[in-house]
């Protein structure tokens, strides 16, 4: 996800600092399929980012392990879309 | 020879072309008959499958018959449908009366099964879907599934609820999950079809 808009965020902050609940549910297949998804961290921020993304994350499979990394558009401290990227390697 | 009762409107080609123990032409009736009368299997019109399914899912496990819908023609469309309901078998008229009388000696004696059939065992659709009642862990979850089953989208659901999207999302997702459902439409359609007869004895 290589993209110009995002900027490194201090390892120091928390998730707790940018969203009230951390765990958040990916949509996909149509609306058909939910998948909830923790953030570990907030890594990067967007600015001004065409598709509207504000945030990228690293985040976890809650329900079946997994890591991946989200493009997040957090608004008001809550997460109103996501779109995760999981890692190649799945137990 | 097989006790049969069958449960549909009057007139039904079916009830003149078998030899039944019993007919009845309402859902009142047909609950009294189950009750009361041994049958071998109960046979009822396709049309009648919603209160069916939840006269079936109310009995308890011992007390009834093979539950077999007939439908004009057994398409794997009427299959699958008979399948999510929970019933134990489907038949069509237009098969003929030998046929039909032979199928159904096959559902009773248990050497046909909707899971017999691999292309259903392909789909991998459990039995009874539709007849399933939802569990529901949380105070305002059947808000949500009520609205879920109107067919609303995440969106307007929160509105109504006043809740963000996330909420709803992880809702919904938490509902799924804990139904052991894969779609939302599944979780709708499960809604939508949850109609209760009441027991007014």
């Amino acid at each position: 996800m290589s993209d110009d808009s995002f900027f490194l965020l201090s390892e120091s902050l928390l998730v707790s600092d940018f969203v009230d609940d951390p765990e958040f549910t990916e949509v996909t297949f149509n609306g058909e399929i939910y998948t909830l998804y923790r953030i570990v961290r907030i890594t990067h921020e967007a600015t001004d980012h065409p598709q509207g993304w504000t945030h990228m994350a690293n985040v976890v499979r809650v329900r079946a392990p997994a890591l991946g990394v989200a493009l997040l558009r957090i608004v008001g401290r809550s997460i109103e879309d996501a779109r995760v990227s999981l890692s190649g390697i799945v137990p | 020879m097989l006790r049969l009762h069958f449960a549909g409107p009057e007139g039904h080609p079916l009830s003149s072309a078998l030899a039944l123990v019993g007919t009845t032409t309402s859902i009142g009736a047909t609950l009294d008959a189950i009750r009361t009368n041994t049958v071998d299997a109960l046979l009822f019109d396709y049309e009648w499958a919603h209160p069916m399914k939840s006269i079936r899912a109310s009995l308890s496990a011992k007390a009834f018959p093979p539950f077999i819908a007939v439908h004009e023609q057994a398409s794997r469309a009427a299959m699958v449908h008979a399948l999510a309901c929970g019933f134990d078998g489907l038949v069509g008229t237009s098969d003929g009366s030998g046929a039909i009388i032979n199928k159904i000696e096959r559902i009773v004696d248990g050497t046909w099964s909707f899971e017999s059939e691999p292309w259903l065992r392909e789909i991998g659709l459990s039995r009874g879907l539709l007849a399933r009642e939802l569990e529901l862990s949380e105070d305002d979850d059947e808000q949500l599934v009520d609205l879920v089953g109107t067919g609303l989208p995440d969106e307007d659901i929160a509105l109504l609820m006043d809740w963000s999207i996330q909420r709803v999302r992880n809702r919904i997702e938490n509902l799924l999950s804990n139904n052991q459902l894969s779609y939302r439409t599944q979780l709708a359609v499960i809604r939508a079809a949850s109609l209760k007869v009441p027991d007014f004895s």
